[in-house]
This record gives structure tokens, C-alpha cells and sequence, in this order.
């Protein structure tokens, strides 16, 4: 009994002689956090702003400043400003012909593809043509074309670009057409 | 998931109140969900042609173009070969494991650590599909970084609903920066003005919409003028009608509307959804949740906020 009374004793003498610490110690934790919050926020926010105006003071300060920039583009926080805008380019195809027999004849991206599927086709060969290396692209796509369909020994790549008529000429009877560019031919050795 | 259930959550429940809620973040992390889940479900037919060593632009050179800090599948190759997860298999494998993170990121469980596996999962494929990525995977890793930093529940101590106000006000800082730019940029070029982009857009076989609207537009050419110059003004004043409550009941639906037209005219579904459920999160999360909760006939209950 002594024991159980001595234990509540010192249990009530604990809480009293802890309670005033502990309060403050939450609400200065409580305190701390809020502060730091702020910080993040406000930080995430100049990053914004200076990545929407193009101005990236960062990449002058060496690795700091690369941490940044892979910060920024990680979470999309330097990103994507300017989307969709201003110019909006022409649709490029690419065609598959082989000679056969059979005859292959297709338009990447035209059939066998679901729409996403089809997208995504359209932004590979944006992202190829932005960066000129086409007939890079058109080996690609002979690569797969031969792993896929093995019978066949010559394959002929074309690309080009659809063209959208002007309001005037579809009003005349021109329908969206497809011009082609360039055109490459290869052989599988193996 | 009932909507019954989605009514359910602590977080749909504070929407009736005053005090700031957390049902943007749950509309975020299952809106947000829900779209990635549509948008992966159409890949996932076409990731041999995609995504991989036999896509068509081979992953591991799509990698190389990406700077060294972006993770890609490249990165857990070495790793996934000793559990059998070599070439397509690996890529295979970390698109799977995406997919079932999105469909436990809707089903709200665990939300932070699904956020973030989906957040780090959707950032690995995006590297390693980087040529065909566009606005749409830009966006959604957008959304999934406030996936992550935002609160899943409501506890006790006032640092959630603090932390919670501040992040939205932080979304909503970026939701107008993306918009005014990208309208200031449209209206520097004459495409917008004359209606040449809502024509050439239209024109384009990839972007054939459900509805053709060429004809319509071809008999009447303002239209495209009217639908340029309709963007520009809605992009440009996103700051100045989607802020005041007032007019933000006017300029939501709008902005909503103009993002349902390029899925609708333009069949680019999946970046006009991210759009619209990013929109919603940021402006009208809470109207959207009491639209959810009358929708599923369970009377709205005050969340208490502590």
C-alpha cells in the first residue's frame, strides 16, 4: 500500500514539476514547424515566379545550383510554364513500305495504336524533329519494323507532314494532305 | 468505390464547413488517381511500342538524353536482374507496379505513402518514356509533388489545417503562374489572335477529335478567331476572375469548359482530365465535394475542426 501511495505521490509530483516544460516545449515545437513551413512555402514560391520569368540566378552557383535546377524539374516546380503556346506546328507522319509479297504499307501510329498510343507516336517524332536528327528516327523505326516482321529483307521509311489546308482552300474542295520529305531505304544483313 | 463510401471520408465531410478543409487533398490524390489510372490503361496496350528495349525509340537511349539526376528504369535494371526482371520485363514490371499504386491511390489507402510511391514510380517512367512525354505527364507530376506534401487526415493540433491552408495557397500560386504564362506566350504569336491554332489544331489527324468542327469553323471562320481570342482571355485572367470568390463561380466552369473542348474537339482526354481535376483541387474542392456528398443522398456532416 505504502508502495501503490508513495508511486501515485511521486507520479503527481512528476506531472506537476513537467507540465509547465511540457506545454511550452509543444507549442515552441508547434512554433518551429509552422516557421519552417513558411520557409518551404515561400522558398517553392520565389522558384515559381523566377522559373516562370526564365531567370535562374541558380545556375551560376555550381553544384548548389544544379541540386536546384534538379529540384525544380523533379517536382515541377520549375515547370511547365509557356505549355501549348505560342506556335502551333504541323502533324509529321512517318510510313512504313515494304515490297513484298505481301505488300506492307502503314502509317505509324494509324492503326495498330490506341489513341494515347497515338499520341505519344506524335511527341516521338516532335521531340526527333526538334532536335533534327530524322534520320535517326527512320532507322529507329526500320529497326522495329525488321524484329517485328522478319520475312522481309528491304524496307523503305518516309517522312513527312500533313498538310492543314487554309480556310479558303478547304472551302474549295482541299482536304488536309500529306507531303512528303524524305524518304530512306534499308537493307537487314542478318 | 460508391459514392457513399467517397462521402465517407473525414475529408469530404469538412467541406460543409467554413474552415478550411481537407478535401482538396483527397479530390487531388483520387481525381489525380483516376486520370493517371484512364491514361496508363491506354498505354498499356501500346508499352512495347512505347516503352522498353524493343520500343521503337529504345528506353535505354531515351534514358541517356535525360540528365544524370532523372531516375528512370535504367536506374533498377542491375537490381531487377536478380529477380529475373531483365529487358522488357523490368520496364513491364515498374509499369504494373505504377498501376496498382494509382488504383490504391483512389482507393485512399494509405494516402501518403501511396502518393509518394506514385509520385517517385510516375517520375522513374516518365524518364524513361522522355520523347513522348508531354503537357499532360508535366502536369500530373505537378499534382502528384502536392500529392505528397499534403495531409491525409485531420489530427489533433492545429499544425494539419495550417500546413494544409498554406500548401493550397501554394497550388494555387502555381495554377495561376502556369496559365498567365502560357497565355502571355499564345499572345505574343498571331496564331491565337487570328484563329490559325484552332484551325491547324483541328486539322491534325492525331488530334481528330469526337466532334469534327472543321465544317462548321470552315463556314464560319470568326469562330476560330472568337475560340483563340476566348483562350487568351481566359488564360490571361485566371489571376484576376479565379481569386475573387465571386467570379470564380463564373470562371471555373468556364476554364473547365474550355479544358473539356480539347478533349472533345482535339481527343486529348487525359491532359484535358489532369486539367480539369487540378482546377477543381485548386478553385472549387469544396464545391466539388459537396456536389460528391449530395450526389451520394448522406447528409453533410460539420467536421470539427479542433
Amino acid at each position: 500500500m505504502y508502495i501503490g501511495l508513495r508511486a501515485f505521490w511521486l507520479n503527481q509530483v512528476i506531472l506537476e514539476t513537467e507540465m509547465p516544460m511540457f506545454i511550452p516545449m509543444r507549442e515552441r515545437r508547434q512554433q518551429a514547424y509552422k516557421s519552417l513551413s513558411l520557409i518551404f512555402v515561400l522558398a517553392q514560391a520565389v522558384l515559381i515566379l523566377l522559373s516562370s520569368l526564365n531567370q535562374k540566378p541558380w545556375s551560376s552557383w555550381g553544384r548548389g545550383g544544379a541540386m536546384i535546377d534538379a529540384y525544380g524539374t523533379l517536382t515541377g516546380t520549375a515547370g511547365t510554364y509557356f505549355f501549348f503556346a505560342p506556335a502551333v506546328h504541323p502533324q509529321w507522319f512517318v510510313q512504313v513500305h515494304a515490297a513484298g509479297p505481301p505488300v506492307y504499307d502503314e502509317v505509324v501510329g494509324s492503326s495498330a495504336l490506341t489513341e494515347e498510343g497515338a499520341l505519344k507516336m506524335v511527341l516521338i517524332e516532335d521531340s526527333f524533329v526538334g532536335t533534327s536528327n530524322i534520320p535517326l528516327l527512320l532507322e529507329y523505326v526500320s529497326r522495329h519494323f525488321f524484329e517485328r516482321h522478319p520475312d522481309y529483307k528491304t524496307v523503305t521509311i518516309t517522312f513527312g507532314y500533313h498538310s492543314v489546308p487554309s480556310v479558303t482552300a478547304w472551302n474549295n474542295g482541299r482536304r488536309t494532305s500529306m507531303t512528303k520529305s524524305i524518304d530512306m531505304t534499308f537493307q537487314r544483313f542478318n | 468505390m460508391s459514392l457513399g463510401a467517397i462521402s465517407s471520408f473525414p475529408a469530404i465531410r469538412a467541406s460543409g464547413t467554413s474552415a478550411p478543409s481537407l478535401s482538396w487533398t483527397f479530390l487531388l490524390r483520387s481525381g489525380l488517381g483516376s486520370v493517371l489510372l484512364f491514361q496508363a490503361l491506354s498505354v498499356w496496350l501500346n508499352l512495347r511500342e512505347i516503352m522498353g528495349p524493343d520500343a521503337i525509340v529504345p528506353s535505354p537511349i531515351a534514358e541517356l538524353v535525360e540528365p544524370r539526376w532523372q531516375p528512370g528504369v535504367g536506374w533498377f535494371a542491375p537490381l531487377l536482374v536478380h529477380a529475373g526482371l531483365e529487358g522488357q520485363k523490368a520496364y513491364i514490371f515498374c509499369f504494373a507496379f505504377y498501376t496498382i499504386v494509382l488504383v490504391l491511390l483512389i482507393l485512399n489507402f494509405s494516402p501518403k505513402l501511396t502518393g509518394l510511391l506514385v509520385f517517385a514510380s510516375h517520375l522513374v517512367i516518365s524518364g524513361s518514356s522522355y520523347f513522348s512525354s508531354y503537357g499532360v505527364d508535366q502536369f500530373a507530376g505537378v499534382g502528384l509533388f502536392y500529392s505528397v506534401l499534403a495531409p491525409a487526415r485531420m489530427r489533433d493540433g492545429s499544425n494539419v489545417v495550417w500546413w494544409s491552408s498554406l500548401l493550397h495557397s501554394l497550388f494555387r500560386f502555381q495554377m495561376v503562374v502556369a496559365y498567365v504564362t502560357s497565355g502571355l506566350a499564345k499572345s505574343l504569336g498571331s496564331q491565337w489572335w487570328n484563329g490559325e491554332a484552332i484551325w491547324l489544331a483541328l486539322g491534325m489527324p492525331a488530334l481528330r477529335g469526337m466532334v469534327d468542327a472543321r465544317p462548321l469553323l470552315a463556314s464560319f471562320p470568326a469562330l476560330a478567331r472568337l475560340a483563340g481570342i476566348s483562350v487568351l482571355i481566359l488564360e490571361i485572367g485566371y489571376p484576376f476572375f479565379m481569386l475573387p470568390k465571386v467570379t470564380r463561380r463564373v470562371w471555373l466552369p468556364l476554364i473547365i469548359a474550355m479544358h473539356l473542348g480539347i478533349g472533345l474537339f482535339l481527343n486529348m482526354w487525359s491532359f484535358a482530365l489532369i486539367m480539369v481535376v487540378l482546377n477543381i483541387c485548386a478553385f472549387g474542392s469544396d464545391h466539388a465535394a459537396c456536389l460528391l456528398g449530395r450526389l451520394s443522398r448522406i447528409p453533410l456532416r460539420h467536421f470539427e475542426t479542433p
